[in-house]
Formats: structure tokens, sequence, C-alpha cells
């Protein structure tokens, strides 16, 4: 861009020293030489509330002359931010020189007929604007030439020299190139996809406030760079589509829930094989799926696939039943771990922006089937889906506790509603039940329980005393796991919890 | 309410008329005053209201109509008001009941007393302007539709001239031409019509507030308490005080029929560093300030001494004054599509919208 910008900027003093301008007597100079992009020859001040910013305003000749009037339209243009305003050479009163002076807008005169002086003028900036066209077409054909999202976002970049350039959705940068952005740039969004596409893409450059870019240039070589964004972008898609095969078959295959790990590596060896899977290389799976549980959007497949590529780009990602899911390899715990915090701090902002959860496998030493830890990463982002969008949540980290996601909380609050009646309907009934889910999460030590909730264990004990009048089984150890689950959840619709450590109170978004 | 006027009122009605157009020659208001002054001496003169009158008593505006040529320069011989009178009341047949003002500032805020003490009728508190305007066309009893015929005129020959015409525009043209052959001035009488009329169209208490202006400038106040005064009792607003800095003339053409050379004044305020603009032809019609609109036709705007608060005469404004510079709105008849579309710049020749219209 750095070559085209000499031949198409027009402004000021260029034209002043060797174009149009040059029979023009200079009244008032701004000391920046303000950028022309258009003009317009006015025969009514009120046409001057029209032009567009950049615009030359030549007043023509039957206007008149007055002070008055050179007042009323410097003010007119100045507001319009226009480049200059040319009146028709006369001798020309100090106070239009000095408002020209205070607004900071170029004045001059036309020595001759301002309309000849207009038309010159006019076709000059064509010339230039052909320039740009050209120009245009050339950064279209160099694009035009790339075929990874990457380069083509690279190629626009360098031609706006290193601007910030990112292709986004809904706010969330997918891909980007040159310089990081800042809060004070000026955003140039054009949109890609097409009228009848779900997704909307937006493709933005940003300008640096004190850069001197032209913004309706930026704008369109970021409009002729779109198709091949959009080009490049479906293409890859397309690849990681068929990519992605071996990676979506997997979970088709896993049907039959009772067949252990061996078993199902036993059945399917051939086609295991004949998809490029090889037994005994450990993977870890990474499940995505929306934070909502009725909510799966096939639309946000390829916003994913290009939000996977910060965390690798070899492991293809694949649509599957109600969400996502990939294969990465790890060869030993280290990878594994190192794989969960990279999805948690590269992509976690943004599947919190789209609703999205993610959940991992463990990593296993012996490589466990490939059923098997993709079963694991559907139960972790199952586990992740209430504890709100953006979650990403490894099983390893979350052992038996995974069990309490599956619990219907509100058929437990019926159950304790209708078999522990008086309990219920106990004034004194979220003592108790404080009292009772901390004797049992101290595996029944009364002397423990009461340390954990600051009371005297004789008061604990009373509590539980009570609790048994209301009918509460204490006592017979097959129903202890029952008391112990309806406690927990009770205690989840108490106003004042003292203790926040099990997972089911961690839960939102349940009833 | 009737009210007697005594020779007070009428000085401080001679500053009002001279505050509210900031007149390039006063001298025929002062002569005015002092001719009506000394005839209240042994006639009273009475002001009254239009409900006093009964709805269909002939009323008649009376003002003089110049064409070039000072009244000063050539004085009327004291007749010429009371023969259009009679030319008016001889060519509809009826008396006339009462007679006001053509305009509400300048002379004809003043000749009506004369005319009042000589003919012995009452002067109506109302006009059909609520300021001046050099047209005879730009009445609000023009756009309520109030014929402005017959028109009587009188010039200082003793010749006289009555004008039977339906159209206020076409009489302009009428008028002017009698008026040059009359001498360059003409006593006139027009828009006759019936109190009720003049309730419904005029412009009501314009006799009183320009006694009321004068009563505030001729105190002996301070400016700024007299500017105070004059804000509360007309909506005045400071464009800005500032120091006249060039004076040119002939900055744009002028129409046919419209009186005055036209000029311009440019000041600049020390303070601010602000540039302000005032086109002058006969009155200030334009203001801008930093090439802003601040007022414009039908807007008012006068012109005050900074440090006296007394009215500055557009011709006696000279570079390095010092100057206060007034903006008063004017009727709000005036400021309706069909006011604008008379009064605005553009029917002074100046191609810019009035802001009002702009915002409407």
């Amino acid at each position: 861009m750095r070559r085209s910008k000499n031949e198409t900027r027009l402004d000021v003093a260029g034209l002043l020293a060797h174009g149009s301008l040059r029979g023009t007597t200079p009244l008032y100079l701004t000391p920046a030489s303000g950028l022309i992009e258009s003009v317009v020859l006015v025969s009514q001040l009120e046409a001057i509330r029209q032009v567009r910013p950049n615009t030359v305003v030549v007043l023509s000749s039957e206007m008149g002359s007055g002070g008055w009037l050179v007042s009323a339209a410097l003010r007119q243009a100045w507001e319009r931010r226009a480049s200059a305003v040319i009146v028709a050479g006369s001798a020309y009163a100090s106070a239009a020189v000095g408002l020209a002076e205070r607004l900071g807008i170029t004045l001059l005169a036309a020595d001759g007929d301002p309309a000849g002086l207009a038309l010159e003028l006019a076709a000059e900036i064509g010339a230039a604007l052909s320039v740009v066209d050209a120009e245009l077409a050339r950064v279209a054909r160099a694009v035009a030439r790339d075929t990874t999202l990457g380069d083509v976002l690279r190629t626009i970049s360098g031609e706006l020299d290193g601007l910030g350039v990112s292709l986004e959705y809904d706010g969330v940068v997918l891909a980007s190139a040159g310089m990081p952005p800042r809060d004070t740039d000026e955003v140039i969004p054009v949109e890609v996809g097409e009228a009848n596409s779900a997704v909307h893409f937006t493709i933005t450059a940003r300008v640096p406030t004190s850069a001197v870019h032209n913004l309706r240039l930026v704008r369109s070589i970021l409009e002729v760079a779109t198709p091949s964004v959009k080009a490049a972008w479906l293409l890859e898609d397309l690849l990681s589509t068929a990519r992605a095969v071996p990676t979506a078959a997997i979970p088709r295959l896993d049907q039959d829930l009772d067949a252990s790990g061996a078993e199902f590596e036993e059945k399917h060896r051939h086609l295991l094989n004949q998809l490029g899977w090889r037994a005994g290389e450990p993977y870890v799976a990474v499940r995505f799926r929306s934070a909502e549980e009725q909510d799966h959007r096939p639309e946000l497949t390829a916003v994913l696939r290009l939000l996977w590529r910060k965390v690798t780009a070899r492991s293809p990602l694949a649509e599957v039943h109600d969400g996502w899911l990939t294969l990465v390899p790890a060869g030993d715990q280290d990878a594994s771990t190192q794989l969960e915090t990279r999805i948690r701090t590269r992509l976690g902002p943004a599947l919190a922006e789209l609703g999205l959860v993610a959940g991992l496998s463990r990593w296993q030493e012996d490589a466990p089937a490939l059923a098997m830890i993709v079963r694991e990463a559907r139960l972790a982002a199952e586990s992740a889906r209430p504890m709100g969008s953006g979650t990403v949540l490894g099983l390893a980290s979350l052992g038996v506790v995974a069990a309490t996601t599956f619990v219907d909380m509100a058929a437990v609050v019926d159950v304790a509603e209708l078999t522990l009646p008086r309990l219920m309907a106990a004034p004194d009934r979220d003592v108790i039940i404080t009292a009772l889910a901390a004797f049992l999460d101290h595996r029944g030590s009364v002397s423990l329980a009461a340390k954990s909730l600051n009371l005297h264990r004789n008061t604990l004990q009373a509590r539980l005393n009570r609790a048994r009048e209301l009918g509460v089984p204490l006592d017979i150890p097959s129903e202890l796991l029952s008391v112990h689950l309806i406690a927990k959840v009770l205690r989840r619709s108490m106003p004042d919890k003292t203790t926040s450590e099990d997972a089911l109170e961690n839960q939102k978004g349940l009833p | 309410m009737s009210t007697i006027l005594t020779p007070e009122d009428v000085r401080n009605l001679r500053t009002g008329a001279h505050f509210l157009t900031c007149t390039i020659d006063p001298t025929a208001i002062y002569i005015y005053a002092e001719m009506i002054q000394r005839a209240m001496e042994d006639r009273s003169l009475e002001l009254i209201t239009v409900d006093e009158l009964a709805p269909d008593d002939l009323v008649v505006a009376v003002g003089m109509v110049t064409q070039g040529l000072f009244i000063a320069d050539m004085p009327p011989v004291g007749d010429e008001f009371l023969g259009c009178i009679r030319a008016i009341e001889a060519s509809l047949g009826r008396p006339v009941r009462a007679v006001y003002s053509l305009a509400a500032a300048n002379i004809n805020g003043i000749v009506p007393l004369m005319v009042g003490l000589q003919s012995s009728l009452p002067v109506i508190d109302a006009d059909p302007m609520g300021r001046v305007f050099p047209l005879i066309s730009q009445t609000t009893l023009n756009i309520g539709n109030v014929a402005i015929g017959p028109i009587a005129l009188m010039g200082v020959t003793g010749e006289r001239a009555v004008i039977e015409v339906e159209s206020a525009q076409r009489a302009e043209t009428l008028v002017r031409a009698i008026v040059t052959e009359l001498g360059g001035w003409a006593a006139t009488a027009m828009y006759p019509c019936s109190a009720q009329q003049l309730m419904e169209h005029g412009v009501q208490g314009s006799i009183s507030r320009m006694i009321r202006i004068g009563q505030i400038l001729e105190a002996s106040t301070s400016v700024e308490r007299k500017l105070l005064l004059l804000a509360e009792l007309l909506g005045t607003t400071r464009i800005g005080r500032a120091r006249v800095s060039h004076i040119e003339s002939l900055s744009r053409p002028t129409d046919l029929g419209l009186p005055a050379q036209p000029s311009s004044v440019t000041l600049e305020d020390e303070t601010t560093g602000r540039i302000i603009h005032l086109e002058v032809q006969n009155e200030i019609l334009l203001v801008l300030v930093d090439g802003e609109v601040a007022a414009a036709v039908p807007d008012m705007v006068t012109l005050l001494n900074s440090e006296q608060g007394t009215v500055v005469n557009i011709d006696d404004v000279q570079v390095g004054d010092v100057l206060d510079i007034m903006k008063i709105t004017a009727a709000a008849q005036w400021y309706t599509e069909a006011g604008l579309d008379l009064t605005e710049p553009k029917a002074f020749g100046i191609p810019i919208m009035h802001p009002r219209r702009r915002h409407a």
C-alpha cells in the first residue's frame, strides 16, 4: 500500500504545487495539508450541508462574494470537515481570512471562473480514483493467490502496512494477523458470509488513530479481499471436515455401552486400522458442547474449528451428536495437563462468549480404548455444563463426584417432601439439615462435625436427635446414602450456606 | 384599558422606537417626539386597547412610506395624515374610529401619536408588525389575509392618491412608484379593517412595550441592570460584546423595492476571539458568529453602547467601537411558515435559511 498511497492521496498542498489548484491564491492555508477526495460546485449555501468530509467546496460565481457569504460557507464547510473552500477571486475582508484561520479551514481564491476550476479538480480526482481502482485490483489478485486463511489475513495486513486484521464471529477473534489491537484503534468491520448463511463473520481492520490511513481505502481493500477470505475459510473447513471423519466415526461405533474397551477394540480392529487409529497410542479426548441442555448449534462448527487451531492445528475437530469431539495425541501426563491449560487459557473466554463448555478425558499410561476416552470426555463435558459457559473440566480432577452431576435435583426434593414431611415442615429445618450434612460429611463423627460447624458436640447431638424425631432414618446404614443426598440437595436451597466444598453446590442453572 | 399619555411617555416611546430598530437615522423620531410633546400641552392623547372598541369599528394603520428621502430633509406640512384618513372614510363611506401604527418601531412607531392628537382619534396599542419591516406587505395582517386596500397617500405637495388594491405584493409596487412621484415620502393610511380583525391578526401591546423599553433605557441604572430588565421584558439575549474591526458597503446586490444601501460590519469578540458579522440593509438582517447564523430576520437585532447602554445608530458605528449586539425575538406570527416566507433573509436577497425553519 505504501507505493499506492503516494499515487492516490490528493491533498491541498500537492494540488497547489503542481495540480489544478495552481491557479488559486491561498488566502489561508491550514498547517496540515487537507486530504482531497471529492469536489462540489455549490450555488446555494444550503448545499454545503450535504457534502462529505474531505471535499473541496467551490462557491460558484453567481453566489456573489460578500463577506457574510464566505463566513457562512466557511462555517458550514468546517462543520462538514471539508478540505477547503474556494471563492471567486476578488478582494477579501481580513475578517473572512480571520475566520478561516479561526476555524482551521483552507480558504482559496480562484483567479478565473470557479466552475472551470471545479471541473479541472473533478478530473484530477477521477484520475486518482482510477489509480485506486487499479490498486484494489492488484490487492484482489494478491489475496486470491493465498489458499489458507492465515495467509490471506497476513497478505491483507501487509497491504495495509501491517495494520491489525482479524476474522471475528460475534466479537470473538477467530484468526488475526498484523499489529495487536489497542483500545484507541478505529475499527473498520466488513461482513463476510452470504445472506442465507446462519453465521455472519466480519473481517475487521484496526487503524490506530495516529496513523494517516485513508479509512475509505482501508474499507475498500477489506471488501475486495472478502471473497478470498471466504474461499480460504470454506476450503479449510472442507479439508477439516474430511480430516475429521475418523474422529467422527468413533462415537458412532460406540453403541454397545456394556462392551469393555478391549471388546470394542477387538470388534472394530479392522475399521479402526482403516481409519488410521493405532492400538496402544495414548490420546486425550476433548469434547465441546453447549452449556444449555438442548442447544446444539451445528453452524458453530466452522467457528470452533478456527478457534481450535489456537490450541493445536494437527488434531481435527469433528462435529458429533450434540457437540464436537477431537482426539489429541498425548505422550505423557504433562502433555495432557498442558493441553487442558491451553484450552482453558486460549479458548476459555471465547467458549464463554459462544455459550460452550469443554470436557477432557483422563490420561492413562496403558492407552485405553478410544471409545473409553471418548465416553470420559463426554462425561466431563456433561459435568462442566452446570458450571456455566466457558468451563473447561478434566475428568481427572472430577473423579466419582461426576456422578452427582447426573442427579435430578428436583426429583430428590420431591422425594424429601413425600417421605420426610415432618422434617420439611419443621421450623428449624435448615439448622437440622446443616447438622445432618456435616455429620454425614465427617463419616458419622459428631466431634469432627461439631468442630466444622463451630458448635459444641452436645448441641450437634441434640440436633441429630431432633432429626431422628422428625423421621430421618439416621440409624439405618442402607438408607444413609439417600439421607446424605437429600441433605446435600436441600442445603443448596438454603439462604446461608457455611461450606461450599462439594460439587453439587457449584452447580448452576439447576432447578 | 384606556390610558392618557404624558410627555414623559412620549419621550420613553421615542427611545423604545429607536431601540427596536437599530435605525440608520433617528432624527425624524426625535423631531416627531418633540412636536408631539408640544402639542400635548393643550390636548390629551388617549391610548386604548383594541378590545375597548366595538368589534366592527373601522380602524386604520397610519405611517410614513419613504423612498430615498429622509423626512427631515423635507418636513411635512402637517395635514397629510388627516387627509389620508378623510380619503379612507370617503372611499369606504364609514367613519374611522381609531388609528394604529403601521410598525412598532422607528418613526412609524411614533407617528400615530401625532395623528391621534391632530384628529382626536384614540390610538390603539397594537400594530401589524410587532417591529419594523421595510415592506408594507410584511405584516401579520397580510398573513391573516386582511386586505391592505384601499390605501390613501398624501405627499408634501398636498397631492393625494387612493389606491384600490387587493394584493399586498401588488400594493407594494404601486405605492413605491407613487411615493417616488410624490417627492420621496408620503403619509399613508392602509389596512383599514375592523377592530375584530386587528384583535385577531395584529400584534398587541406594541406602543406600551416601546414606552416600557424607554423607561428601562432612560433610567439612571447600570448597563448590566438595563440589559437584565430588557431580557425580562423582551426575552432579549446578548449575542456578544465585540469591537468593530471592519466596515464595508455593497457586499451583495439589492432587489428593486428594497430601500437603502446594503453594508456589512465585522466585529471581534476580544475575550473569546469569535468573529461576528452583521449584514445591514436599513436594519441588521443577519448576524453570523464564526460563520454560524446567530440571528436573522424576523429576529430583531439592535446595537447598544457597551458603556452607556444607549442605542447606537448603524451610521455612527466606527472601527474600534465596542458594542453589545442584542437579539430580540419577534412576534410569534413571524416564525410560522407563512411568516418566514414573508420575512426570512431570502426575502431580503440573502439566500440563507432562518435557523427556525431548518429545525422545524
